[in-house]
C-alpha cells in the first residue's frame, strides 16, 4: 500500500430505542431505519484533513484521528475519518455481504441482561467485502435470534480478506 | 535399537529439492484446562526447519547474508476446526555483503554501513566493512527452493516431508549465509497445520 492511500471500510448503525418487553413474553425493538457511513482507514498520509472538511462546515466528515507514526520526516500519521451517514433499510445489512467466512473462534461474546435479552459481538473474517454478518447464532444448545446493532467491516491490513466486527440484540428462540 | 531412532542416510526426503543438511519439526497443541476435569483444545500448529545448501559452488570473496521474516495473520475457525494462515505483505527483509546474486531484496528502504572486525587472532586477521540494507520482501534465487516473498503464490510450497495433516509449508523466515571457501547455506523455517 502506497503512501496516501486509503481503505475504504463501512460501518452499520441501526436507528433504534431500547428494547421493550411485551406482555407474554418477548420484546419489541421500534426502529427507525439505519446509518451507513464510510470509514476511511489511512495506515500511512501525510495529509490530515481541514475543519472546513467537517459536516459543521460545510464537509462531509463526522469525526476523525490520527495518530502520528514514527517515521524520521515526522510527517507521517496514522488514523481514519468518518464520513457523513446515509440512511438504509433496516435489513439492508443482511444482503450486503455473501454471508461467507466464519466466526473467529474466540470473538464471541454472549452476554445477558436481568430482562434476559441478550447481546452477542462476534468478528466474522471472509475473503469477500461487505457485511457479512449472521441473524442467528446457535450456541451452548441455543438459538439466538435478534437484530444486528451495529456492525464495522474493514480490511485485514496488507491482506485481501476482510473483518466485519457484529453486535447483536437478541433473545433465546424459546422466549417468543 | 528404539523405532523412532533410524539412520538419517534413510531419512526419506522424498520429493523434497536440492541438498538438504538438516531438518526439524517443533509442533504444539494450545490447550487450556479450564475446568479441573476438562481441557479445552485449540489447534495444533507446528514449525518446519529445514536447513539446506543453496549452491553447489564453493563461495570465493566477501561473507554475505540474506533474511526476510514474513508476517502471516492467524484466524482460527473452531466451527470447523480450520486455522487459516492469511498472508499479509513481502515482510521485512535485509541483505549483506556478497551473496553470490543468490538473493535480492525487492524494495530497499535504506542502506548503511556495518563493520566486523576482531583482532584476537592477530594482527593480520581479516576483517569486513560492508554495506546493509534494509527493506522489504526477499528474491531468492538459489537452491533448494527458490521463492519471491512479493507474491502470495511463491511462499507457500509442498509438504515434502509429509509433517502436520499434510497440508501446505508456509515460508515464515529465511536466512542465507554465505562464507568464503564453503557452499552458501540457506535456513528455512516454515509454519503448518497439524
Amino acid at each position: 500500500m502506497a503512501l496516501n492511500q486509503d481503505i475504504v471500510g463501512q460501518r452499520y448503525t441501526l436507528r433504534a430505542g431500547a428494547p421493550m418487553p411485551i406482555l407474554g413474553g418477548g420484546f419489541a425493538l421500534h426502529t427507525f431505519m439505519a446509518e451507513k457511513n464510510d470509514i476511511i482507514l489511512s495506515p500511512c498520509t501525510t495529509n490530515l484533513p481541514s475543519s472546513r472538511d467537517f459536516r459543521g462546515q460545510g464537509g462531509d466528515l463526522m469525526s476523525a484521528n490520527y495518530n502520528r507514526v514514527l517515521d524520521t520526516s515526522g510527517n507521517i500519521f496514522s488514523g481514519n475519518k468518518v464520513k457523513e451517514p446515509t440512511y438504509i433499510d433496516e435489513d439492508a445489512i443482511y444482503s450486503g455481504g455473501s454471508g461467507g467466512g466464519f466466526i473467529e473462534c474466540t470473538s464471541l461474546n454472549i452476554s445477558y441482561d436481568v430482562l434476559g435479552l441478550v447481546t452477542i459481538t462476534y468478528t466474522v473474517v471472509s475473503e469477500s467485502a461487505g457485511f457479512n454478518v449472521r441473524g442467528t447464532i446457535q450456541a451452548g444448545g441455543q438459538t439466538f435470534t435478534g437484530w444486528v446493532t451495529s456492525a464495522t467491516v474493514n480490511q485485514i491490513p496488507f491482506t485481501s480478506w476482510y473483518e466485519t466486527h457484529v453486535t447483536m440484540i437478541t433473545t433465546t428462540a424459546d422466549s417468543y | 535399537m528404539a523405532d523412532c531412532c533410524k539412520l538419517v542416510g534413510d531419512f526419506p526426503v522424498g520429493s523434497a529439492p536440492g541438498c538438504i543438511i538438516s531438518v526439524s519439526t517443533n509442533s504444539s497443541t494450545e490447550l487450556n484446562r479450564i475446568c479441573e476435569s476438562f481441557t479445552a483444545q485449540g489447534p495444533t500448529t507446528g514449525t518446519l526447519n529445514m536447513s539446506a545448501y543453496a549452491s553447489t559452488t564453493i563461495h570465493e570473496g566477501c561473507p554475505g547474508r540474506a533474511s526476510v521474516s514474513i508476517p502471516w495473520v492467524r484466524r482460527y475457525d473452531c466451527d470447523n476446526d480450520e486455522v487459516h494462515f492469511i498472508f499479509s505483505g513481502k515482510g521485512r527483509s535485509s541483505l549483506s555483503g556478497d551473496v553470490d546474486n543468490l538473493a535480492r531484496i525487492d524494495e530497499v528502504i535504506n542502506s548503511y554501513k556495518i563493520v566486523n572486525a576482531s583482532a584476537a587472532g592477530g594482527p593480520a586477521a581479516l576483517y569486513t566493512d560492508e554495506t546493509q540494507y534494509d527493506g522489504y520482501g526477499l528474491i531468492y534465487s538459489g537452491g533448494p527452493v527458490s521463492f519471491s516473498t512479493s507474491e502470495d503464490g511463491q511462499v507457500t510450497f509442498q509438504n515434502w516431508f509429509g509433517v502436520g495433516d499434510g497440508s501446505e509449508l508456509l515460508l515464515q523466515s529465511f536466512n542465507l549465509t554465505v562464507e568464503p571457501g564453503n557452499y552458501p547455506v540457506a535456513n528455512y523455517s516454515f509454519v503448518f497445520t497439524a
